[in-house]
């Protein structure tokens, strides 16, 4: 029960926390060798920019860097987007479940748009390999 | 599992402060007292004494506002005081005219009342301030018609502490026959009032945001020919019959406490709050892109609201922790929206989302001021290295 009434109370579970402050793969515009694929959604006005650079060589994701503007929430799912795709090779990209994030970091029902935003970023990335 | 509160710094004191110790053993002795068990409306021993007790606290609040006790009448808190004070003022006079005037800029629980009240029939004029978010009295003058029977213009403002004249709002209403109400949450037991000698009719006041326990406020109103309330609770003669339900007796008592309490320290603790307001806006005001939020020149120092460029506010907030503070209102915090008396005030949705109330209490140290101090300088820095380029 206890547990319970401190879910419904507090708005950032643990995942999200050290996620949020985390910041390993925050751009430092280091990049290694590779083609440099920039990937970038949202506005001020709405409260969130999201910027994911990929690095990718030989078909391999070797580096994920972001750069954002907003919510904990959002801080906390770049980063883990980030950590997801570094090392994958661009087929397995399909196999990120955004929307897995909502039960991960327990994204409360009023940011939804995040979620779809987030899906926007990835669907850039992956429509942006498929013309090089 | 609760968070943990360790090295906790609490700067939010305008949401709420930290009971005053005296104030907890005056309720816990009230509470384990067998003298005073009984109901405060009962005629037997027991309630007798409990009455007497509630009549000491009245007349302690009263030394603190100077005025008359029996011009106070005990509610839950500045919420419903200001609920009676509005809604029953305007009921109270509505066969003279349906008019009423407040400020864009007032807590919610006075514009709730006025949105209720219009949806009831009233004409409503909301005054917007001036960017330093000062009510401009040409604007007053000009909203004022013939059939305006109440204003309501808050003292100190819950979000960025700027304080309104309310001896020249008031005294503009006085001179029209005008009821003058004023939410003074956050002003009583802070800054010294003279409520005899003001221009001001209904007031409205919250223990908790004074050293005194929560649940527990008053309605000031002025004993005068015109002035008065019609009751929005009916069921019992208590408060004669303005608000009726049993008087919780250890909140009265401890509120009495608190209001003592102010009358000694209010000028000390005024002191406190201005050193502490120079100390922490020295060492934030150097940082690119900060602003302060409402006029410098005319508010309570208690109070501290920045905001900030390039700077999400609450992922501020987050990265603050363990520092207590708010952005925006607590009563506003929750729906993520950005804060209406900053929008008022002519800020941006960006510059309004950013900002964090800082709000202090005379235990606030100057060590925790310096660790706000370093750890705001830190967010700010985390912040904008994670940010896109151009919005640093």
């Amino acid at each position: 029960m206890n547990e319970f009434i401190s879910k419904q109370i507090e708005p950032y579970n643990d995942l999200t926390r050290e996620l949020f402050t985390r910041g390993a793969y925050k751009d430092n515009s280091v990049y290694p060798k590779g083609g440099v694929i920039k990937a970038r959604k949202g506005s001020l006005d709405d409260g969130l920019v999201v910027e994911i650079v990929t690095i990718v060589d030989d078909e391999k994701i070797v580096a994920a860097k972001y750069r954002i503007y907003g919510c904990p929430h959002s801080i906390a799912s770049i980063e883990w987007i980030c950590e997801e795709i570094d090392g994958l090779m661009i087929d397995d990209l399909n196999k990120i479940d955004i929307s897995s994030l909502k039960n991960l970091l327990l994204i409360p029902i009023e940011k939804t748009s995040l979620i779809l935003l987030l899906e926007d970023v990835l669907d850039e990335i992956r429509l942006q390999l498929e013309l090089k | 599992m609760k968070r943990t509160t360790d090295n906790l710094i609490y700067l939010d004191s305008a949401a709420t402060m930290p009971i005053d110790q005296k104030v907890v053993s005056a309720m816990t002795a009230c509470l384990n007292n067998t003298e005073v068990i009984g109901n405060p409306s009962s005629l037997n021993n027991a309630g007798r004494n409990a009455m007497h007790d509630i009549e000491i606290a009245r007349q302690k609040l009263a030394n603190l506002l100077h005025t008359n006790k029996d011009n106070l009448t005990w509610t839950s808190g500045a919420t419903e005081s200001n609920n009676l004070a509005i809604i029953g003022a305007a009921r109270f006079r509505s066969h003279l005219g349906r008019h009423i005037i407040t400020m864009a800029t007032e807590h919610k629980a006075v514009l709730g009342a006025f949105d209720y009240l219009e949806k009831e029939g009233f004409q409503v004029t909301r005054l917007i301030p001036d960017s330093n978010g000062l009510l401009k009295l040409a604007d007053l003058k000009e909203a004022i018609k013939k059939e305006t029977q109440l204003v309501s213009i808050m003292h100190v403002n819950n979000e960025t502490g700027v304080t309104q004249d309310i001896v020249k709002i008031g005294s503009i209403c006085r001179e029209k026959d005008i009821l003058f109400h004023t939410d003074a949450a956050q002003s009583i037991g802070k800054i010294s009032l003279n409520l005899d000698q003001l221009p001001i009719d209904l007031l409205s006041i919250s223990a908790h945001k004074f050293y005194g326990p929560q649940g527990i406020g008053a309605l000031y109103m002025r004993k005068a020919a015109g002035c008065g309330v019609i009751p929005l609770h009916y069921g019992g003669e208590q408060e004669k019959w303005i608000r009726p339900g049993t008087l919780p007796v250890h909140q009265i008592i401890g509120f009495g406490v608190a209001a003592e309490l102010a009358l000694e320290r209010s000028e000390d603790d005024y002191l406190i709050m201005q050193d502490l307001h120079k100390r922490l806006w020295d060492g934030l005001k150097n940082i690119p892109g900060i602003e302060i939020n409402g006029t410098i020149k005319s508010k309570y120092p208690g109070i501290l609201n920045v905001s900030i460029s390039g700077v999400d506010g609450e992922s501020l907030i987050l990265l603050l922790e363990p520092l207590c503070v708010a952005n925006g209102s607590a009563c506003n915090s929750k729906n993520n929206e950005p804060s209406f008396v900053l929008k008022a005030l002519g800020r941006s949705d960006l510059q309004a989302q950013s900002a964090i109330r800082f709000s202090f209490n005379r235990n606030t140290t100057h060590e925790e001021i310096d660790i706000t101090i370093e750890k705001y300088h830190e967010a700010v820095r985390y912040l904008r290295e994670i940010a896109p380029d151009e919005l640093v």
